[in-house]
């Protein structure tokens, strides 16, 4: 819902790496987002706005739980965030 | 910005504004207290579904036991059929504070700019800014609404508007009945004859997302540039 940025990062990734810990891997759809920041507050080290005000996966995203991920992706409004079991290759959300 | 915590709140009372709007007051239970900035949202837990919600905090930040909720009841949906049917002492199960539409600089001349239920984000800056922190800073709001009977807080917007000279509302409906003595027409019309030197000015525009792309672009067409703009997208 924000246009408004806590973080700026310059290097992003559309969705997370092959994630070392746990078996979610998020997937951003960028021309869903509308900047609301529910993922940010939800999960941080997951998720950051980008200077546009969009949601970007960090490299860090491996840090973060596999219920943060799932819940990030379930508090954003427009279900711009989509999670992979990277186990069964199934998406967990949105289902 | 205090991070995130899950809360439990319980209904303390509803005001039925009119058909489409209500004002759910909720008291928390756990934690018991709330510290969040004017702006902010909470993301609730609508019980049947796995998608949260989110709301904006209307109410003043400076009450951290509770608080206030503006929901629209016209999106329909399921966290809408909960909203309507939520009575005093039911349980709210939320994640709290969320987002960034905040005003950092509190010195800062500001417009806000909101239709329907973009108000409430709003609402609670503004009370933040006038009440708590004694701003002497200029301070103007364009609400955009349809008719007078979608209009609510109307008698608390005049009262703030003659307490404070620092603080103008502007009133603007699409479809007034002829008894409408002020503006007519839509928010876009009175960013479009405002006349002011915008240069100072931050921006907070909160609405459906085509009042923020008509607006946003109008802002920069007279100069103001994206970094003097926050927005909050209702859908």
């Amino acid at each position: 819902m924000s246009s408004s940025s806590k973080q700026q990062p310059e290097e992003v990734y559309q969705s997370s790496p092959q994630p070392q810990n746990g078996r979610y891997q998020v997937v951003v759809s960028p021309e869903k987002c509308i900047g609301a920041a529910s993922c940010v507050a939800v999960a941080a080290l997951t998720f950051a706005l980008n200077k546009k005000g969009i949601a970007v996966v960090l490299p860090s995203a491996d840090q973060d739980n596999d219920d943060d991920k799932l819940l990030a992706a379930q508090s954003c409004p427009t279900a711009a965030i989509a999670v992979i079991d990277t186990q069964t290759g199934e998406k967990v959300w949105p289902v | 910005m205090p991070g995130i915590s899950q809360y439990q709140a319980q209904v303390s009372h509803v005001d039925v504004i009119n058909p489409q709007y209500r004002v759910v007051h909720l008291e928390l239970l756990e934690p018991n207290q709330l510290e969040f900035a004017a702006g902010q949202y909470i993301i609730v837990d609508v019980p049947g579904i796995q998608q949260k919600r989110q709301y904006s905090i209307c109410s003043s930040p400076e009450i951290s036991h509770g608080l206030e909720l503006l929901i629209d009841l016209k999106p329909g949906g399921p966290a809408s059929q909960y909203f309507a049917q939520i009575k005093p002492g039911d349980k709210v199960n939320f994640m709290a504070p969320a987002g960034g539409f905040v005003r950092q600089d509190l010195d800062q001349p500001t417009i806000f700019i909101a239709t329907g239920s973009g108000i409430a984000p709003i609402r609670s800056m503004i009370i933040d800014a006038l009440q708590n922190h004694q701003s002497t800073t200029n301070l103007k709001l364009f609400w955009g609404m349809r008719s007078e009977s979608d209009l609510f807080w109307t008698e608390d917007w005049h009262e703030l508007d003659k307490e404070f000279d620092q603080f103008q509302i502007e009133i603007i409906l699409s479809k007034p009945s002829s008894a409408w003595k002020l503006s007519r027409g839509y928010v876009t019309d009175l960013v479009e004859a405002e006349m002011t030197d915008l240069s100072q000015y931050q921006f907070f525009l909160c609405g459906g997302v085509n009042m923020i792309k008509t607006v946003t672009s109008q802002l920069q067409i007279k100069g103001v540039s994206q970094s003097q703009i926050k927005h909050e997208q209702f859908f």
